[in-house]
């Protein structure tokens, strides 16, 4: 998938408006902002003359080993992209839950992030539908530069996925289903000795169906994972990846998810737990991926499905 | 780039005798030649692409060159180019030559990992720095901005020692280290690493400039704002209350935490950590300090009132009853009084 990055400059020199109408030509466009960048390197402040933020939030107070007297330039990014219809978004920021935000019925979202200082941040965007299905978290790095608005679009968010059964016989039908952007292309991926790939489209609603015969299947375990392409052609990263068995076999004992205090979400508490079980599990629930150890596979796992 | 390759190395291969002009042959002959080599360098191709393709290069590099002197600092940058792979865990072992090489410190400001499994540590006698972190939900790829890098795990600050070493070079080299991909499995990423050499020299240097430093000092920013939360497992710590929490500093990194429960004094700790009062009848704070000393304090309000609390409110709220009770009668009794008069 491509994002667009572009600025919105918030000079003294410029008026806020012309940069808005800039960004948003070349965000029509679709082609970076790289005169308005060029602009951007004249300010005559360096990164550590920024005002400190205003706490949020938790209510945190921030004490600065001196003061500096500076024009209070927001330094903010913009989020763009695609749920589902009138979704609840939840954003993360360096893995830390940040807000939510929810999309319209067109499944588009525009958040606005404030309050940053300039660096280096990983935002994280995840979705449920309304059928309390989360997606998978869209994540991506950038370097946040100081006084001007830095936004992201193109952000699709992965489909929800869910199977009718988890257990089947050879030649029954299996039902995947899930939310999208309204009218997207869903790719449907069958993981079998040989990939299987089907298509549907999602509804003008964002919801998705699609009828799998299992008779082209092996007995066995397999699992099915989804990703969608929207009208311009972008498309999202892969859903979660679902388990099914088809005959006789038996689902794995192991499922490689991470909610390990089971309290719906994958954040510090569970991290905590796995750090403190490190090396032999003393709780096997922290062993994730049940190879009766607790190492950097599991951390991986647990970052994987990261909530905040 | 790959494909690149491998259009030379066709092009080169269909000018050789073997299946390229061979006047002997007929035309029909050269013809399925060169359809044989196309399929098998198509081949060739996919093997070689896929088994690269779930890649990660680590590498380090002080964006400076020339010789480093006696007492100046050097600054080794550890980057990660995930090679437009996802991934999201990462755990390193970096040699360096501890005759010449003194860690100063770990600038992790810039860092694209937000959460540590092992923070950074060195053994200055062994001459090794080792670290894991990761990020969440996965680095996929710098989206390029127009300042700084975006590929940067940190920097290690070094100061160039040692006596008599001459012109020498020191070699900077990653031993055991692993990168694995945000795949759910945690699957390792086929990992190549990069390692640097630094020209030495033992001039000293008369005032040796100090950026670490200099950086620190101009830092006024304290770290980002955040959150603690408290929780309890059955199989965690005994079943006792412990609380976890976290946060960056962007310009200088985390230097440590400190906490306060109720009445007792601050105390450096670390995230998860084990409540003295499990209770829960104390508030809590916690102390977030950069290397440059700023701080941000976050408060977490007592979730319960303690009994000797709840004893004093009902022995107040008691006494305010009976106050109350007094007053009613006195005026009761003024009231009896003037009727009575």
């Amino acid at each position: 998938m491509e994002l667009l990055l572009s600025y919105v400059g918030e000079l003294w020199i410029f008026e806020q408006w012309s940069f808005r109408w800039l960004a948003s030509i070349a965000d029509y466009f679709g082609v970076g902002f790289s005169a308005i960048v060029n602009v951007v390197a004249v300010v005559p402040l360096t990164e550590f003359n920024q005002p400190i933020p205003s706490p949020s939030g938790g209510g945190g107070i921030g004490i600065g080993r001196g003061a500096a007297i500076l024009p209070d330039i927001p330094t903010r990014v913009m989020l763009k992209g695609k749920a589902y219809p009138d979704s609840q978004l939840t954003v993360l920021k360096d893995g830390q839950k940040l807000l939510t935000a929810q999309s319209d019925s067109q499944a588009n979202f525009e958040i606005t992030i404030s309050s940053l200082v300039s660096g280096v941040y990983t935002f994280g965007v995840w979705g449920e539908d309304k059928q309390k299905r989360r997606s998978l978290t869209f994540s991506f790095t950038t370097n946040v530069p100081y006084g001007i608005t830095t936004a992201i679009s193109g952000i699709i968010l992965p489909p929800t996925i869910d199977l009718s059964k988890n257990s089947l016989q050879r030649g029954e039908v299996l039902n995947l289903l899930g939310y999208s952007a309204p009218q997207s292309e869903v790719a449907v991926h069958i993981n079998s000795p040989i990939e299987i790939i089907k298509k549907t489209q999602a509804a003008v609603d964002g919801t998705w169906f699609y009828n799998f015969n299992t008779n082209v299947l092996s007995d066995g375990l397999h699992s099915a994972k989804v990703k969608s392409t929207v009208a311009d052609g972008s498309d999202s990263i892969f859903s979660q990846s679902m388990s099914f068995s088809v005959g006789q076999a038996e689902l794995p004992a192991c499922l490689n998810k991470a909610d390990i205090n089971k309290d719906k979400r994958v954040n510090l508490i569970d991290l905590s737990i796995l750090l403190y079980n490190w090396g032999l599990p003393k709780n096997t629930a922290a062993d994730l991926n049940c190879d009766n150890r607790i190492n950097l596979k599991d951390f991986s796992i647990l970052l994987y499905w990261w909530t905040g | 780039m790959l494909f690149i390759f491998f259009q030379k190395f066709f092009i080169s291969l269909q000018s050789t005798p073997f299946c390229g002009i061979r006047p002997e042959k007929t035309e029909g002959v050269n013809f399925w030649c060169k359809i044989f080599l196309s399929l098998s360098l198509f081949f060739a191709l996919f093997i070689f692409d896929f088994s690269f393709s779930q890649a990660a290069i680590l590498s380090l590099d002080s964006g400076k060159q020339g010789v480093f002197h006696q007492g100046e600092y050097l600054t080794v940058g550890v980057q990660l180019d995930s090679e437009k792979e996802c991934v999201n865990a990462i755990e390193a072992l970096i040699n360096f030559p501890a005759n010449v090489l003194e860690v100063v410190d770990f600038d992790q400001s810039s860092s694209i990992i937000s959460l540590w499994a092992q923070s950074f540590r060195f053994d200055q006698a062994a001459g090794h720095v080792t670290f894991s972190g990761g990020i969440p939900n996965g680095y996929c790829g710098e989206i390029k901005g127009v300042s700084g890098q975006g590929n940067l795990i940190g920097k290690i600050i070094f100061k160039v020692i040692g006596q008599n070493i001459g012109i020498s070079s020191a070699r900077l080299s990653f031993g055991v280290s692993q990168v694995l991909l945000n795949d759910g499995l945690g699957t390792p990423a086929k990992l190549t690493t990069k390692e640097a050499f630094f020209s030495l020299s033992n001039d000293p240097v008369a005032s040796p400039l100090n950026p670490w430093q200099q950086k620190m000092e101009r830092d006024k920013i304290p770290p980002e704002d955040f959150k603690i939360e408290i929780a309890r497992d059955s199989a965690t710590f005994d079943n006792q209350y412990f609380i976890v929490f976290s946060t960056v500093d962007k310009q200088t990194g985390i230097d440590y935490y400190e906490i306060k429960e109720g009445l007792w004094g601050w105390k450096k700790v670390t995230s998860p950590y084990v409540l003295k009062n499990q209770s829960l009848t104390s508030s809590i704070q916690v102390r977030a300090v950069d290397k440059a000393g700023n701080e941000r304090v976050v408060n977490l309000v007592a979730t319960r009132v303690s009994i000797l609390r709840q004893i004093i409110l009902v022995f107040v709220l008691i006494l305010v009853g009976i106050l109350l009770l007094l007053i009613i009668l006195n005026k009761l009794r003024k009231k009896r009084k003037e009727i009575n008069v």
